[in-house]
């Protein structure tokens, strides 16, 4: 398993070395001309500089832990509402527009009306974090639940297994791949509307800092922490995979990983 | 005194049973007024064009949808899932629980339900019967379609039924490795004393496995005939299917099967 | 163990009964009722001088307001126009891309990590970025918009071309196609792909051009919404909210049509 392995990653750092050397080349030779566009080496001098501060560590912890916290409730509210909705066939039918109505609003339209709402607190954060989060995950649980196959559920009636029984050993396992997917994208939004409302102005974390170099017209270290924002995400969303890989056997983590 | 005895042998008696669906909306009759019974430790065939509600007949004698007319099971009003029965399915794959190794999948039935060791036991047993003691530890999706047919059948055979009902269970698979199935249902039928329906729309397989054989035809269906298979109780791929007695059943199916599709279509 | 998974799709061709618990379908439009009530409840029992919670009766005094202020209509062009504009732009470069992606095997494993990190690089980061780049304008707008919604379209066009079935590619190669004759079969045959990929890409390019717009107070409905914020106009931030939602019906309607007459030819798409 380990060579080849080794060797698509090491294959994968080929185009981004290529590109960051094009990039510092074209500015140094002249070919590209912006006041404010760092080269790769400004970025790199100026994620040292934050890093030695303390700076990098406080913003990107903040950003993390409220960005978790939000995915968390997202999570709890979206499976719950989503396996009572995807259970009752009724209740789909007179809910299930509503809620697509309400998951195609805009998100960047609703942070006015948080903002307006709580301020720019930290429930700001956590609430515009976790609106966005709820989403795929209840979608995704609700449609999951549904595509449970008439099959499944026969077995279940046969072998006169009791409701929760049904859910807990035959609907919630068959639908957990379809949901895994969902708390996948929610856990990737929750981040990027965390980092969205310190942008608009909740005066902590990445997003913040982001802002503060901007107008510090410190293009080098805005650089460097879109480019935290990105690990931060690449990470997460690895740890996310690697978890699901360990608690289930290998078909269902490549499904999840779609 | 003979009146008892019968009671005794019979398993199903079904009388006058219709079924309506409703499918977008509109309401369709499925099964009309089928009347038979299902004696005990017989292996039923029921043979049908693809289409024409078997798997309806056979939901309903699982008692998993409600129908119109009286079967009784074992003497008594079927009202819900019949307890003893087990159904296997044509699409092993969503019938199997594809998070659970094969051992898991054979104990969905009677875990929790019986002592454990008494469980593992039978566990064994009925993997061994159908000889996947090897894939104890795999998944579904690790096996060829045969074997996870056995799966299935295992985890039917756990259960220590009354009654097998089989919804086409080979219907999907190779010629092949359908031939090795029937030869190993009759080798299971042998040794576990369960009673079946088998479904299909294949003459040759609901022949060679049958203990008597219904037709089903026509829509709604109905039932058009039915005959008595003496071929014994061991039976073989090669010598039972070339035998005279094998041979005219064959016939006598396939021409019933013409005619009641030339009725059904001179009165659409 | 060696006869793997190429058996699990088993026939369940059989169609007596329905296939799954929910059954197949697009969810009732009745199930707005429960929006409608709360609305209703929200109009009739709301308090008519809440800050935080106008009634909705006021959201379209608000618009009304903005509409006569000749704000509205310029804003809504400057987004749709944006919007047109890199959704073009990005379907252009995204299937080349994709094309070209596609047809290299030795693509994958070099640039998948690096598409990967890119594609995930969140859009509200990119804006101050390019603001402070490029500057406060249109231009900027569109680096950023078709920047966020191309990956997509990309990734999609690439599978799609990746997956092309082996029989076409060989019969591609049969037939001596060559040049632009060769692309525009294979561009033929990744439509529901390509097609698959815009649907994903237009409601991602419209909140990222409102994104744009709110972020660098760019002319456009993102504006509005911002100064409607600061200004603590509550009523106006929930029309626009209301607007928004609009604009996305809008958007996702025209590109269903689109895809729909695009892909009567094609059958049923199975992606």
């Amino acid at each position: 398993m380990a060579p080849p392995n080794r060797q698509i990653r090491l294959i994968g750092w080929i185009a981004p070395t290529i590109l960051v050397v094009l990039w510092q080349l074209s500015i140094d030779i002249g070919l590209i001309r912006f006041r404010y566009f760092p080269t790769p080496v400004a970025v790199a001098r100026a994620l040292y500089t934050i890093a030695l501060s303390g700076a990098l560590y406080k913003n990107t912890a903040h950003t993390v832990l409220v960005a978790l916290i939000a995915w968390a409730i997202a999570s709890v509210l979206g499976v719950a509402v989503g396996l009572v909705v995807g259970l009752s066939v009724p209740l789909w039918k007179g809910v299930m527009a509503s809620i697509d109505v309400l998951r195609s609003l805009p998100i960047i339209a609703l942070v006015p009306v948080g903002v307006i709402i709580f301020g720019f607190t930290l429930k700001l954060e956590i609430v515009i974090g976790a609106y966005a989060a709820i989403w795929p995950t209840l979608v995704n649980t609700v449609t999951g639940v549904r595509q449970t196959r008439i099959e499944l559920l026969d077995v279940g009636k046969m072998l006169r297994m009791s409701a929760l029984e049904r859910l807990r050993k035959l609907i919630f396992p068959s639908s957990l791949p379809v949901i895994m997917v969902g708390l996948r994208l929610g856990l990737g939004l929750s981040l990027v509307l965390t980092v969205v409302s310190e942008i608009v102005g909740t005066p902590h974390g990445i997003g913040n800092a982001l802002i503060s170099a901007e107008q510090a017209l410190h293009p080098g270290q805005m650089f460097a922490y879109i480019l935290v924002v990105g690990l931060v995400g690449y990470l997460l969303n690895g740890v996310f995979l690697y978890a699901a890989r360990i608690f289930s056997p290998s078909e269902r983590s490549r499904e999840i990983s779609r | 005194m003979s009146e008892v005895r019968n009671q005794d042998e019979v398993i199903y008696q079904v009388h006058d049973l219709s079924v309506n669906l409703r499918r977008r909306g509109q309401e369709r009759v499925i099964l009309k007024s089928l009347s038979f019974d299902v004696r005990k430790e017989e292996c039923l065939s029921i043979v049908g064009p693809s289409g024409t509600g078997k798997t309806t007949l056979l939901r309903a004698l699982a008692g998993l949808i409600p129908y119109a007319g009286s079967v009784r099971y074992l003497g008594e009003t079927l009202d819900g899932p019949a307890s003893d029965v087990v159904l296997v399915f044509q699409d092993y794959v969503n019938a199997l629980l594809r998070w659970r190794t094969v051992q898991k999948n054979v104990a969905l039935g009677i875990e929790g339900r019986i002592p454990r060791d008494q469980c593992q036991e039978r566990i064994d047993e009925a993997i061994e019967t159908v000889g996947l003691q090897n894939y104890r530890d795999s998944y579904p999706w690790e096996l060829s379609g045969g074997m996870q047919q056995r799966v299935q059948i295992a985890r039917a055979l756990a259960m220590k039924p009354k009654v097998l009902l089989f919804d086409e269970p080979f219907g999907s698979l190779d010629a092949m490795t359908r031939e090795g199935l029937q030869d190993e249902l009759l080798r299971v039928r042998s040794v576990f004393q369960a009673t079946c329906v088998f479904i299909t729309h294949d003459i040759d397989e609901a022949v060679y496995l049958g203990d008597r054989l219904m037709l089903l035809s026509g829509s709604p269906a109905s039932l058009s005939f039915e005959v008595d298979i003496h071929l014994g109780e061991t039976r073989n791929q090669i010598s039972t299917k070339e035998s005279g007695e094998f041979l005219s059943l064959r016939h006598q199916v396939h021409e019933q099967m013409r005619k009641a599709h030339g009725a059904s279509q001179s009165t659409n | 163990m060696t006869q793997q998974t190429s058996n699990t799709q088993a026939g369940s061709t059989r169609n007596s009964y329905r296939k799954s618990h929910g059954g197949k379908g697009v969810a009732p439009l009745f199930g707005l009722l429960p929006l409608a009530v709360l609305l209703l409840i929200w109009q009739i029992f709301g308090n008519p001088h809440s800050v935080f919670f106008p009634q909705p009766n006021r959201w379209l005094t608000a618009i009304n307001s903005l509409q006569q202020q000749g704000t509205l209509w310029t804003s809504i062009l400057a987004t749709a126009s944006t919007f047109v504009q890199s959704i073009i732009v990005a379907t252009l470069i995204g299937t080349t891309l994709g094309l070209a992606l596609g047809s290299i095997n030795w693509g994958g494993k070099a640039l998948d990590p690096l598409l990967d990190f890119l594609r995930n690089l969140p859009a509200a980061a990119l804006v101050p970025a390019a603001a402070i780049v490029l500057g406060t304008n249109t231009k900027m707008a569109l680096v950023i918009v078709v920047f966020s919604s191309v990956w997509p379209i990309l990734l999609s066009t690439r599978s799609a071309i990746m997956n092309l079935s082996p029989v076409l590619s060989s019969s591609i190669t049969n037939l001596r196609l060559s040049g632009p004759r060769r692309t525009s079969v294979m561009i033929g045959s990744a439509l529901p792909g390509i097609l698959l990929g815009v649907r994903v890409a237009a409601p991602l390019a419209l909140i990222v051009t409102l994104l744009a717009e709110f972020i660098t107070n760019l002319s456009g409905v993102g504006a509005l919404i911002l100064s409607a914020q600061q200004n603590f106009n509550s009523a106006e931030v929930y029309a626009l909210l209301l607007l928004a939602g609009v604009l996305a019906l809008v958007v996702n309607s025209i590109v269903s049509a689109i895809e729909a007459s695009v892909l009567r030819r094609h059958g049923p798409v199975t992606t």
